[in-house]
């Protein structure tokens, strides 16, 4: 009898055994493979690589800076506010979009998340029949040496018709300009990049000659001047960043298909050279100089197609730059952000 | 030595129950949403056979604006794949097409699905397009959320800013013909099941009205396959629970089985996405309603050539 109810036990065991075992492949299963979450506490984050300066980066709704050996998140995301794209200011401040549900704003704050300033008011007052369209989107944010702070922003808005434009606005004038008309329909024009001549490039989304949506990297000299592309709608570029010096600018290119790989090309103020690819094979994002120029961080999967991650590309402004290396692990980074890079 | 075999029985049948504890929700799942009887001539090749196969695929707002059962199709993709070489194409079919519906009439084709089912859309594209439907998948919108976010999310190259003032706010479980704000960025990036259905489902701010929808919808789907090597036996019953009632096809558990290696082993170079852009149609009205006119000539050739 007693042998019995013993080996009663062990077969229900076993058979609960084999229920919690499929479940514990399942998880380990989900551990191992990427994209949904899995993620470490930015205070246990260590990066791969020692960088120079500081790099300010997105990650789930925060905002995140890696410096030295760790990481810490200077801005902690909040039930209605969500930090991404920050931007770093000549004076070290930096400018970050805060978005909520329905509507984004620009801040900007010390280099340790300190001081937060709003300057922009993009929610509408409280919903009342059809005011949902009074938000705005504001999104991008750099900010120029001479202290212009460049950014996108939805308006003009006409019924269904929402897109980006360009808008700029003096350090000390809250009074902002419009510089760009986006191509209708299209999402416009987006990721401002200030050059020292006191234009702008930026990526302009467009209709392609088989009636297909690409970006183009596009030049304007100033608010009225209509601009010119710098690169083609085959090329389907975007997300510029211009090195130090003013004379190379890196960017995405897609040709019109799911990959994105990082390009460098030079750039005398008016036209492009040659473009080089430095990292192909992978989703690529935002390509940002080194506050010196010399290097290249950027926006990729982890191998294996893990969460995005940040990357570095040594001697990128030269003729022999180095192999792409992983700088974080364990950390999934909104790539819609581009990395702020510090000196 | 009957002890023995007792003591063996016993603890097999302790084991199957505890595999069959776990594995119910899949097979729940399994009787309900595969191998639909679906009226009609699906042909039925199935991915193990190594032979080139079709896939309708459908998707439909089931939100409570809808009377379940009547849905419309706001998409329907033709995909044909072909095993052996591992060619892929995918025919994004415009749901303002004006086409005669296989129960009778003329009409656009999203209502083929709301007159009769998978059966009669089936039917309707088969008809229309001169094509072997092999089998069919409908989606709904919280299916398609929960497939994505059970699979971790989806790594996407949107095309351009996905803005939209009047996205319709049908999800939350408040007024179903309110609207929300969305704006997707522009870029590599990683997606939750709530972005890409965002991203595939805005329409608004398109100057290509439906077929830029189409065009994002393809994209995603190509996104989803990258994802099939991350799905085992064992996620199943996770997936199964997510999705039920959510997603119906006629596809038994042993076809989806087959169909994953396929779709991980996907090269985006050997997969052609057709939409059909003017000349293939053109904007008309038919009693006060705004269609697409098929130009069939330039349809069927194009379609002979790819679904052959």
């Amino acid at each position: 009898m007693g042998l019995t109810t013993v080996l009663v036990a062990l077969m229900a065991g076993f058979g609960l055994a084999v229920y919690t075992g499929l479940g514990l492949v399942r998880h380990l299963h989900d551990g191992a493979t990427a994209g949904a979450g899995g993620t470490t506490d930015p205070v246990d984050l260590h990066p791969l690589l020692r960088l120079p300066g500081s790099i300010y980066l997105a990650a789930g709704g925060d905002l995140l800076r890696l410096r030295g050996d760790g990481v810490t998140a200077v801005l902690n995301h909040d039930g209605s506010r969500r930090w991404m794209q920050p931007a770093v200011a000549a004076d070290g401040s930096v400018v970050v979009v805060a978005r909520s549900a329905e509507s984004s704003d620009l801040y900007r704050s010390a280099a340790d998340g300190g001081g937060l300033q709003r300057l922009t008011d993009d929610a509408a007052a409280p919903l009342h029949g059809g005011s949902l369209e009074r938000n705005h989107w504001a999104f991008h944010p750099r900010a120029g040496a001479d202290g212009r702070l460049w950014y996108s922003y939805d308006a003009p808005k006409a019924g269904f018709r929402v897109d980006l434009a360009v808008w700029s606005r003096p350090a000390a004038n809250a009074v902002a300009t419009r510089w760009s008309s986006p191509v209708g329909y299209t999402g416009g024009d987006v990721e401002p990049v200030p050059l020292p001549s006191g234009g702008v490039v930026y990526a302009r989304y467009v209709i392609g000659a088989g009636s297909e949506i690409r970006s183009q990297l596009w030049l304007q000299t100033g608010p009225r001047d209509p601009g010119h592309a710098l690169t083609t709608t085959d090329d389907d570029c975007s997300q510029p960043d211009l090195a130090p010096g003013g004379g190379t600018l890196a960017m995405v290119c897609t040709q019109g298909g799911q990959g994105a790989r990082v390009e460098v090309v030079s750039f005398d103020g008016r036209t492009l050279g040659t473009p080089r690819v430095l990292a192909a094979g992978s989703l690529c994002a935002f390509p940002t100089w080194a506050p010196d120029g010399s290097a290249l961080a950027y926006l990729a999967p982890a191998p294996g197609g893990g969460d995005f991650t940040l990357w570095w590309l040594a001697g990128a402004a030269g003729a022999t730059p180095s192999g792409p290396r992983q700088v974080l692990e364990g950390v999934a980074l909104d790539a819609t952000s581009r990395p702020a890079w510090a000196p | 030595m009957l002890v023995a075999v007792l003591v063996i029985v016993g603890f097999t049948a302790s084991g199957l129950a505890g595999a069959v504890a776990y594995f119910l929700p899949v097979l729940a799942t399994s009787l309900g949403a595969t191998g639909q009887s679906v009226v009609g001539s699906l042909g039925n090749r199935s991915p193990s056979d190594h032979d080139p196969f079709t896939v309708l695929l459908l998707g439909s707002d089931d939100d409570a604006k809808f009377v379940p059962g009547h849905l419309l199709t706001q998409s329907m993709i033709l995909v044909r794949v072909e095993p052996a070489t591992g060619h892929v194409t995918m025919l994004s079919i415009p749901r303002d097409l004006y086409v005669p519906i296989s129960t009778g009439g003329s009409a656009k084709i999203d209502t083929a699905y709301a007159n009769g089912g998978a059966a009669t859309a089936i039917a309707t594209v088969e008809q229309d397009f001169k094509v072997q439907i092999d089998h069919y998948v409908w989606i709904g919108l919280r299916g398609l959320v929960n497939l994505i976010d059970r699979l971790g999310g989806v790594d996407v190259v949107t095309t351009n800013p996905v803005l939209d003032d009047f996205y319709p706010a049908d999800l939350a479980g408040g007024d179903p013909y309110a609207f929300e704000r969305v704006a997707v960025m522009p870029g590599a990036q990683h997606m939750s099941g709530l972005v890409a259905m965002e991203y595939v489902r805005s329409r608004h701010d398109d100057l290509r009205e439906d077929f830029g929808r189409s065009e994002r919808q393809q994209q995603v789907l190509l996104a989803l396959r990258t994802k099939a090597h991350t799905v085992g036996l064992a996620d199943l019953p996770d997936i199964a629970s997510a999705l039920k009632g959510e997603i119906l096809t006629d596809m038994s558990l042993r076809d989806v089985a087959d169909l994953m290696p396929i779709a991980s082993g996907l090269s985006l170079d050997k997969v052609a996405r057709v939409l059909l852009l003017p000349p293939y149609t053109s904007d008309a009205s038919v009693d006060g309603q705004a269609v697409l006119q098929p130009d069939w000539d330039r349809i069927h050739a194009r379609v002979a050539k790819s679904f052959p």
